[in-house]
């Protein structure tokens, strides 16, 4: 088929770009790949995901961090007939007191530049649903915050999975 | 009115540091990393540096545990 003039604008995620991604990802765009744009991750979220034996303790699951620029968490349920209902249950804690919220509804999350969010864990899932991640700045960032959670949940962690992206280290 | 750092609500993330102060009134004092790698920071806020302009008290997201206090001690 040939070329077409704006053939450059239309995305498709292409999985050779994060080869240790498991996700499930649909699409995902942000400022290296098209210039102006901010940072996006849309995937799904499969039974089983977030429940695997090794998160199965109190405060397991993504974990507490913060992004430079302001965040939206889209929660999509994918019933048709009852749009609204996520067909699943996530926890997600809010702030650096850890306000627990158990998430059943389509919903967005807002999370202010700079604002302590998660952990973040599906505890249920009866139906595959669609989580989408926008972020209102052109890359991804994060910086944990881990020294809010128990000892005992913090020392269960892999931390080598989560490691800060884009935030220098401080110089003394 | 002095500004100064409420050590009960620090979270010694050091993210304050970094922000912005016209006066980089914002000192790292002490630096201990824990066994997971994570990176603490005792920081305090240089009365002699500090013009109180009010940016960082004012910024909603300045310090993500709201540790910055207005008042003398």
């Amino acid at each position: 088929m040939a070329k077409k003039k704006y053939d450059k604008y239309i995305y498709e995620y292409d999985p050779k770009m994060f080869p240790k991604e498991q996700r499930p990802v649909m699409a995902y765009m942000d400022n290296n790949l098209a210039k102006g744009s901010n940072f996006y991750l849309i995937h799904w979220i499969m039974p089983g995901f977030g429940m695997q034996p090794e998160w199965d303790f109190p405060y397991a699951g993504h974990p507490p961090h913060i992004h430079k620029d302001a965040e939206l968490l889209f929660h999509i349920g994918t019933d048709p007939n009852n749009p609204m209902d996520l067909g699943a249950e996530v926890i997600m804690y809010l702030g650096p007191e850890l306000e627990e919220h158990h998430i059943t509804r389509t919903c967005c999350i807002w999370i202010p530049p700079n604002f302590i969010h998660s952990p973040w864990k599906p505890v249920r899932c009866d139906r595959p649903w669609i989580f989408m991640e926008f972020n209102q700045g052109p890359v991804h960032t994060e910086k944990s915050y881990r020294q809010i959670l128990p000892k005992e949940a913090r020392a269960r962690m892999d931390w080598s999975m989560w490691p800060d992206d884009k935030y220098p280290e401080i110089m003394v | 009115m002095a500004y100064r750092i409420d050590t009960k609500k620090c979270l010694k993330c050091g993210l304050c540091v970094t922000q912005d102060c016209p006066e980089n009134a914002f000192i790292v004092t002490d630096k201990v990393k824990e066994d997971d790698g994570l990176i603490l920071y005792t920081v305090i806020i240089d009365e002699n540096k500090c013009t109180e302009c009010d940016t960082c008290f004012s910024h909603e997201w300045w310090c993500p545990a709201k540790a910055i206090i207005k008042g003398k001690k």
